[in-house]
């Protein structure tokens, strides 16, 4: 197996051209001049459903090859993903690796080992009315799917969906966010090298872009992002009746009782709130506590920044940016100077904003009503659990809620 | 529960009218809908509905109802699709009781969380999967198996489970509302109504569809007996279910004695498709008494009037084909069906159309009796 080295320093990649287009999927063979012929979405969709009705996908073998050729792609090209990462996130190596690259592959090691099992049909019980009969439940894949991905978690959010589609036996058309377009480049030139063409295909773009690929009909959509783009792309669907799974988001809220132990919550609290700068669908958005409470929160919250980040966090080579500069703006319009209880300076070039903490919140302050995704924690005051456990559900269904007690 | 939905503009004649199971004391039909699903919730937040002995209780009482009345059910069915008895009980009333029952067995085991292995990330931890009810959800009963899939009001709590009933205009208002979940069993075209008015909500779904469902016969089957089999699919409430054979792909006959179409206007739907095709056998209807005889067509184009939407009627037409590769080609050109019926005894052909071909479900050498096999889930795929 030869591994292929080219110089990945600017993330844009030299032209490179597949000179045995037998056998392009399976380990890089060698690379010379790349030949890219422009598609629209319509001819991609009907170019994979005729390779998906001739049946190659129906064989587990080729579908463990392709997983792990992917497996491949994560191992070879790790450094290049770092690259891609730091370029649109400044991800650090670290975080990089444990938050994305591992948890794909990992999930990957175990498919490969499991996923036969999980394609046998199913024996269910019988009764009388069927005694006689052979009665099975097959699973079959839906046949060619859409995966939107999403910029937070551009590798983890993008391919794992596309372990599960692959060990199902489905054709894929992958759309990674633009929001992440180092991240992009590297999977539409790179990854489509590792895994065969009639069957994977990348469509890169934006919101035009994504119209256009709406319009398509799809056996299965899934897609990760925000509520807002969750409804059109579930009425898009609709059209259809294709089935959809939505990775969406929400405020999660967090609940600090009285009973808790201070030190190893505020620790853990902070931990989830500044990963990826807070631009995590599960991350801690809000918390709720008595005021007692939020003092004891906010002498050890400030340690523990000063600990992860150092007394000027957004100078830190540990600190995420802001992924674009309308996000960057939306979060600045969040913090009003009179909640400010720590934090609030930012690196407006850079578009890193400090661990910001805000208290005295109301409930209808702009930054209580949509999900937040940055390094800002709003705190509201509440008497009792039974203060908070209204409050949580007076408002949406949150992703995630977080409980520090012992009680 | 309701007559069908149609998109906004279109006018439904006031003759269309389903009579629906009498209801003595159905609490909520006059309130609005907004008033209805706000009630439910508060309801719901009482947290009644969380207890087990409260959900056992009910389960209870709803058996209770499926037995104790069957005579009323039967002579609702009987009105409203002039079902026989045996097929009110064996099809409707049965089925609901022994789902009921076996709830009733599990409840307790599918309430536990559940406890997934672990991995060395979460070793001192410990996980559980909770098994939620959703909150308010509707569910809107289908008109051909109307008990089957509507809940009455007599023996489980009013207040948890009310019953709203109405047309077009009363579901549409119903629509408005924002649920935790909808259940829907209809046509595809409403179908997707519903589910672009669930969008709005994000609310997830089941909608239980259609589509057209195809017989292939090969030489190698038992002629008899498939004839036999595929107009009994065929038949059951003549025609009006969504796993009946909707076309057959080669060739039969045969016939036997059964019920009445729902409405004037599925009536007149079904008659237009005979216009212009070729009658094999029956071909007769009375509108007075909603009755169409079994009917058979021949020499069927695939771009018929009749090959295009679910037949939901017990006309049967026969398309042509040379070859499997023929059928499979031709069944793979249009929506996945909800069901695939083969008749054959060559293994391969078996195998093949497994391969090639996706629907919801497939059954070998007889009709209908793929949705007995209880330990089989039952639904569509795609389209239907």
């Amino acid at each position: 197996m030869t591994k292929v080295e080219s110089d990945i320093s600017e993330l844009i990649l030299p032209e490179t051209k597949i000179i045995n287009s037998n056998n392009v999927w399976g380990s890089v063979i060698n690379i010379e001049e790349e030949i890219s012929i422009k598609k629209t979405p319509k001819d991609i969709v009907e170019n994979l459903r005729k390779a998906f009705a001739k049946g190659k996908t129906k064989s587990l073998k080729f579908r463990e090859t392709q997983l792990k050729s992917l497996l491949n792609f994560l191992e070879e090209r790790k450094e290049d993903i770092e690259k891609a990462l730091y370029k649109d996130l400044r991800k650090h190596k670290q975080e990089s690796n444990i938050c994305e690259i591992e948890l794909v592959a990992n999930d990957l090691r175990h498919t490969i080992i499991d996923f036969k099992k999980w394609t046998k049909p199913e024996t269910p019980e019988k009764r009388l009315v069927n005694l006689l009969d052979g009665v099975y439940i097959y699973k079959d894949p839906y046949g060619v799917v859409l995966i939107i991905g999403a910029w937070n978690y551009p590798i983890l959010l993008t391919l794992g969906p596309v372990v599960g589609a692959l060990a199902a036996g489905n054709a894929i058309i992958l759309k990674p966010s633009e929001l992440a377009p180092a991240t992009g480049e590297l999977l539409a030139k790179v990854l489509t090298k590792y895994l065969d063409p009639e069957y994977f295909q990348v469509i890169l773009g934006g919101v035009d872009e994504t119209t256009e690929l709406l319009r398509e009909k799809f056996d299965y959509i899934f897609f990760t992002g925000s509520t807002t783009v969750g409804k059109i792309v579930h009425q898009a669907a609709a059209k259809n009746l294709t089935p959809t799974t939505l990775e969406l988001g929400g405020k999660s809220p967090v609940y600090l009782d009285e009973s808790a132990d201070i030190n190893v919550s505020t620790r853990r609290i902070i931990w989830g709130k500044l990963l990826n700068a807070g631009q995590t669908c599960v991350a801690p958005d809000y918390l709720l506590c008595t005021k007692n409470v939020q003092e004891m929160f906010l002498q050890e919250a400030k340690k523990v920044i000063t600990e992860f980040y150092g007394s000027d966090p957004k100078a830190s080579p540990d600190s995420c940016k802001i992924i674009t500069e309308r996000h960057f703006k939306r979060l600045i319009e969040f913090i009003k100077p009179e909640n400010i209880a720590l934090g609030g300076e930012s690196n407006v070039l850079e578009r890193i904003l400090n661990p910001t903490i805000l208290i005295n919140v109301s409930p209808d302050d702009p930054v209580m009503r949509e999900e937040i995704f940055g390094p800002i924690l709003p705190i509201v005051n509440v008497k009792d659990v039974e203060e908070a456990v209204q409050f949580i559900n007076s408002r949406d269904k949150p992703l995630a809620l977080y409980i520090f007690a012992k009680k | 529960m309701n007559s069908e939905l149609i998109p906004p503009g279109v006018k439904l004649s006031n003759s269309d009218d389903v009579s629906i199971i009498d209801i003595e004391d159905a609490p909520c039909v006059k309130k609005s809908a907004e008033k209805v699903v706000d009630e439910a919730r508060k309801n719901f937040n009482t947290n009644k509905t969380k207890s087990f002995s409260f959900r056992q209780r009910q389960l209870k009482n709803l058996i209770r109802f499926l037995s104790e009345e069957e005579n009323a059910l039967c002579d609702a069915l009987y009105k409203d699709l002039k079902k026989p008895a045996f097929e009110a009980i064996t099809h409707e009333v049965a089925i609901a009781l022994r789902d009921a029952e076996e709830t009733l067995n599990n409840l307790k085991n599918w309430m536990k969380p559940e406890q997934p292995e672990k991995t060395i990330v979460n070793y001192f931890d410990k996980l559980y999967i909770y098994n939620d009810p959703y909150g308010v959800v509707l569910v809107m009963g289908a008109w051909n198996f109307p008990v089957f899939a509507t809940l009455l009001p007599k023996y489980i709590d009013k207040h948890c489970y009310p019953v709203f009933l109405g047309g077009i205009e009363e579901t549409t208002e119903l629509l408005k509302q924002r649920f935790d979940y909808i259940f829907f069993t209809g046509s595809p075209q409403v179908g997707k109504i519903i589910h672009q008015a669930a969008s709005k909500h994000l609310t997830p779904t089941t909608l239980e569809l259609g589509g057209k469902s195809p017989v292939y016969i090969d030489s190698t089957a038992d002629l008899e007996l498939a004839a036999k089999r595929i107009i009994w699919g065929k038949i059951q409430n003549s025609g009006q279910v969504c796993v009946a054979p909707d076309y057959i792909l080669c060739n039969t006959k045969t016939t036997t004695d059964y019920g009445r179409i729902i409405n004037q206007r599925h009536f007149n739907r079904l008659t237009e498709m005979l216009k212009n095709q070729k009658i094999a056998l029956g071909g007769h209807s009375d509108p007075n008494s909603l009755f169409i005889h079994p009917t058979i067509l021949v020499d069927v184009n695939p771009n018929d009037p009749v090959m295009q939407d679910e037949i939901f009627g017990p006309i049967l037409p026969i398309v042509n084909i040379q070859n499997m590769n023929e059928a499979i080609n031709f069944i793979n050109d249009r929506e996945k069906p909800l069901v695939l019926y083969i008749f054959t005894n060559d293994k391969v052909v078996k195998e093949t159309f497994l391969e090639r071909t996706s629907s919801g479900g497939v059954t070998i050498n007889d009709t209908i009796m793929h949705i007995a096999a209880e330990g089989l889930p039952f639904g569509g795929v795609g389209n239907s």
